[in-house]
């Protein structure tokens, strides 16, 4: 074979990964110019292979995470949701309501009365006023607004309960729905076939 | 050159994950997401060559590779699938950045418009000094976009012709053309100065 030959085959291993043909070895343990452009080709192949590639920042993952609502890690950026808040508003407002009502204050009031008896009994005078000193003043509000919470049926509290409760599984479900689908409203528009080569 | 073996087959573990995806199941897709992202992004960054941009495209990637998913084909590698979306976001950012008045040759028939900076005196001397990989990076970003891209798929990340070449929408014979083109480049490259 003669040299342009051998060098299309040596340059059509290096393109497409062929094995080297027979005798292709002998002629290059005679033939310099050969030798040295298998050489050249050697060398670029190491450099190709070993092309630096580069690293996202640690969080891109997370971020394309959340924009495709594909199991949101940012759990901040979910309790911070307009719906959430919302959420966690009327929970925490129909507890302190319920508290108020009726029985918790009691409760209260009967947990404070048993620790401090405890506490009695160990002589612990010191840490009694100062661990106990605010939970004493909690029971002792709690006992004065239990005097003063309305005759509501319990049955009534427990259904009101109950409501919300249902009201936080659909809501959940009608979120989960909406983050599933939402990512068609994205900036890349709708319609657009991301496999054709330009839109 | 033998590209670097690569798996380019869908594992089990993955192809559950992918049908429970297209099914809308928003953690398995999150799950191809942390799998995938380092890879795409490294991919997006050779075509955009800027970091912020290129972690954007990849983001904007994985927005349309989810609304896509129903047309994913499970019988082809889903890599694959997912770098020609993402190959073709940052073409798309490239063409914005070309309306905005920056100069960035896209097509192969730009070749000549170029005019690379020689990679240095020897190519084994490069190699000993730990330079060559570098230099080499220069060079392949000097190439036109997509032909860069074919490079960097077929010889860097182990995809075959055919792969590489369907990742970048262009055809098997038109892939070949353009990696013998830039194997020829690049070992102009390499080499000149340096010839007797």
């Amino acid at each position: 074979m003669r040299c342009n030959e051998i060098q299309a085959l040596l340059a059509k291993r290096f393109d497409q990964g062929e094995e080297l043909a027979a005798g292709l070895e002998a002629h290059l343990t005679g033939c310099a110019p050969c030798r040295r452009y298998a050489s050249d080709l050697a060398a670029l192949a190491t450099g190709i292979r070993e092309l630096p590639r580069p690293s996202p920042s640690p969080g891109l993952a997370a971020a394309i995470r959340h924009s495709t609502g594909s199991g949101a890690t940012d759990t901040s950026a979910a309790w911070t949701r307009p719906g959430a808040v919302l959420l966690v508003a009327l929970t925490t407002g129909a507890v302190v309501v319920v508290g108020w009502l009726y029985p918790v204050p009691l409760r209260l009031a009967a947990v404070w009365e048993t620790l401090n008896g405890l506490l009695g009994l160990v002589d612990m005078a010191q840490a009694r006023a100062l661990l106990w000193a605010p939970l004493s003043l909690a029971s002792e509000q709690a006992s004065r607004l239990a005097g003063r919470a309305p005759d509501i049926p319990q049955s009534l509290l427990w259904t009101l309960l109950t409501a919300l409760v249902a009201f936080t599984v659909v809501y959940n479900g009608i979120s989960a729905s909406v983050t599933k689908h939402g990512h068609n409203q994205d900036r890349t528009g709708e319609g657009v076939d991301p496999l054709s080569p330009s839109h | 050159m033998t590209p670097r073996s690569a798996d380019n087959s869908v594992t089990p573990d993955e192809a559950v994950l992918i049908a429970r995806a297209r099914t809308g199941d928003t953690d398995a897709f999150g799950a191809l997401v942390d799998a995938y992202t380092p890879r795409i992004y490294a991919h997006v960054y050779h075509v955009v060559r800027d970091r912020q941009e290129a972690e954007d495209v990849t983001q904007e990637a994985f927005v349309r590779a989810l609304r896509a998913l129903d047309r994913y084909d499970p019988a082809r590698p889903f890599r694959n699938w997912l770098c020609r979306i993402a190959t073709n976001a940052g073409l798309n950012a490239l063409r914005s950045k070309r309306r905005r008045g920056v100069a960035i040759p896209l097509d192969d028939d730009e070749w000549t418009a170029r005019q690379p900076t020689a990679l240095g005196p020897n190519p084994s001397e490069l190699a000993e000094r730990g330079e060559l990989a570098t230099r080499l990076d220069e060079a392949v970003a000097q190439l036109p976009p997509r032909v860069g891209i074919l490079v960097r798929l077929h010889y860097t990340e182990g995809f075959s012709i055919r792969e590489a070449a369907e990742s970048v929408g262009l055809s098997e014979g038109a892939a070949k053309t353009a990696l013998c083109r830039a194997r020829r480049q690049l070992r102009r490259l390499m080499t000149e100065g340096n010839e007797p």
